[in-house]
């Protein structure tokens, strides 16, 4: 067995490389350019773009993508996803606007019951996944239509009318400081805290280590089930919580609220650098994703371009975030 | 004194006995080369040892305690590891998370990766693996890299007997040295291994014991300083040779019967 090995040769250079190398290796490095080169384009380019108005409006556009899309980038990190946010969004905005108008059950109380109703939305998909084995994306593609349909049923097709409390409005969809909207700080709180959850908590671990390979985080001892089911949770939730904030804002509820909305949050995760394979992605990522679609969107409205080029932009967005993460994959150092 | 001892472990699968009474004691610091052909209940035994089956009968002790596993969990409280090849690590992770995969050192809840890949370095050195950065997501490394990885969490995590299958399969011979080798100083440690695999040659240069089944049953156990490749070989093999032979003496003698070597005339 006398075989020297090259592998013996080589140092140990634990500290990691430069920061730009590691910037390089990272899977949000794709995003990260694109949301630079946007923003320094239509900083140059772009009557109008660099004013706070605009930006602050910018960064409320995408509050609801980034709430929701906090939860999927769990989801899909955890190697599931979630098709039916867009229908739960809409059906849990319903359920808070009738809470309050029929059943005149206190904001608070409301709030409560929908963000419950929400989790337990999330419960059902995980279960039914986890332990029925089938796959999430079936799952929530019948809950798309279910809760769609449910949203319709229960104000009869018609928008309908949620609180006129101003308290409830100011929180929800007012202004916090200046004209930063409140909105855009509710997405900051959610994209911080689950930020730091994903990223730095023995949770976010397990996590990564589920989406990742579900049989090494088994036989690891990660209870990987009961960590995917509650990312499932997690993800109706904050679907209440938007819908919370919609109908403080707006005062009322339409059923078709979030119709389609799931590909601009999924749009926004891909984009984001999170691989739909699991165990690759991060909060950071999906900010920026939901970042240079916002970006983009408006400069395409500033520049008065045709609104229907908005489509064509954000798809050729997704298509070459992901083309660009495919490089930045095979480039990997090996290092053998 | 024995760290892990089984007696007469049975086990059958619908009409087939995989297992037919099996016993051994495992030495502390004492690696045993499992061999045998395919369907001799190697798959079995392990899969009892490390808690995934339940032994139709026997008793398994570990330090003279008896042993009742109802899943892998319970295996690795009481100090089983077993490393099953592609099945332990999560690619997109860095070698010090692996190492600690499930058992992360926290603080207040958050996860203290500074002193994860401290003593993620330190674990690796003491067993002289080589990994140029514990920062290195462990898909990009080589699969003998990846192999001691896996053992080194084994060990880590409490395993004082770990069970290996088929640990060199599928790598370069450079790298399958480093894993033999990694075997060699995990006696040293005092852990106990069992390894599995289908590889004469590597099982003779880290064994102290080579334990062949055949059918369901321990055929034969050879010190490995009084064996050689072609004993341990006629051992798994069996009489398979004279058996083969003698049934074709029998077929050709039966007047009625069809001789195995030629194609059925019916077919």
């Amino acid at each position: 067995m006398a075989v020297t090995t090259m592998t013996d040769d080589v140092a140990v250079r634990d500290v990691g490389s430069s920061p730009w190398r590691r910037l390089l290796r990272v899977h949000e490095f794709g995003v990260l350019v694109a949301t630079a080169v946007i923003f320094l384009y239509c900083a140059l380019f772009v009557n109008h773009f660099l004013t706070s108005e605009n930006l602050l409006s910018v960064a409320q556009q995408i509050a609801f993508i980034g709430i929701i899309g906090t939860g999927m980038t769990l989801l899909i990190v955890a190697g599931e996803i979630d098709l039916s946010v867009g229908s739960q969004y809409g059906f849990l905005s319903v359920v808070m606007a009738y809470t309050l108008t029929e059943w005149h059950l206190p904001i608070l109380v409301a709030s409560g019951l929908v963000l419950v109703l929400g989790a337990l939305i999330g419960l059902v998909f995980g279960v039914v996944t986890t332990f029925f084995k089938v796959p999430s994306f079936v799952v929530t593609l019948a809950g798309l239509g279910i809760l769609r349909g449910f949203a319709l049923l229960v104000t009869g097709g018609v928008p309908m009318q949620g609180s006129t409390s101003l308290r409830y409005h100011s929180i929800t969809g007012g202004n916090a400081i200046g004209s930063l909207a409140a909105q855009t700080v509710w997405m900051a709180v959610v994209m911080l805290a689950f930020g730091w959850i994903l990223s730095r908590t023995k949770f976010g671990f397990d996590i990564y280590a589920t989406g990742g390979n579900m049989k090494a985080a088994l036989n690891a001892g990660i209870r990987a089930v009961r960590v995917k089911i509650i990312c499932f949770c997690i993800t109706g939730a904050l679907c209440g919580l938007a819908g919370i904030l919609l109908v403080g804002w707006l005062g009322s509820a339409n059923p078709l609220t979030g119709n389609g909305f799931e590909l601009s949050v999924i749009a926004a995760v891909v984009v984001g650098g999170a691989s739909l394979a699991g165990g690759v992605g991060s909060i950071t990522g999906t900010l920026c994703g939901a970042l240079v679609a916002g970006l983009i969107a408006n400069a395409l409205v500033l520049l008065g371009v045709d609104g229907n080029w908005q489509q064509v932009a954000t798809g050729a967005l997704i298509l070459a975030a992901v083309l660009i993460n495919r490089f930045i994959a095979t480039r990997q150092p090996s290092m053998r | 004194m024995s760290v892990l001892e089984f007696t007469d472990l049975r086990k059958r699968f619908g009409g087939v006995d995989a297992l037919r009474g099996v016993s051994l004691r495992i030495g502390e610091g004492e690696v045993i080369g499992l061999m045998g052909d395919n369907g001799a209940g190697k798959s079995t035994l392990m899969k009892i040892l490390c808690g995934a089956v339940r032994p139709d009968s026997g008793t398994i002790t570990m330090d003279g305690a008896p042993l009742h596993m109802r899943s892998p969990r319970d295996a690795a409280a009481a100090g089983i590891a077993v490393v099953y090849q592609d099945l332990a690590l999560v690619d997109q992770r860095d070698v010090a998370t692996n190492v600690f995969l499930g058992q992360e050192p926290t603080r207040h809840f958050v996860v203290d990766r500074r002193r994860m890949r401290r003593e993620a370095r330190q674990i690796l050195e003491d067993l002289s693996i080589r990994i140029p950065s514990v920062r290195l997501p462990v898909g990009g490394l080589s699969g003998g890299q990846r192999q001691c990885i896996a053992i080194a969490r084994a060990v880590h995590q409490g395993g004082r007997v770990v069970l290996l299958d088929e640990p060199t399969a599928a790598l370069g011979p450079e790298q399958q040295a480093n894993v033999l080798r990694l075997i060699t100083r995990l006696r040293d440690r005092g852990t106990s291994v069992v390894v599995v695999s289908h590889n004469v040659d590597h099982v003779l240069a880290v064994a102290d014991r080579v334990v062949v089944m055949r059918a369901g049953q321990i055929q034969g156990i050879r010190d490995v300083h009084a064996t050689s490749a072609t004993d341990v070989v006629g051992l798994i093999l069996g009489d398979a040779a004279s058996e083969a032979v003698s049934h074709m003496t029998e077929a050709a003698t039966s007047a009625s019967a069809v001789n195995p070597l030629e194609p059925s005339r019916s077919a």
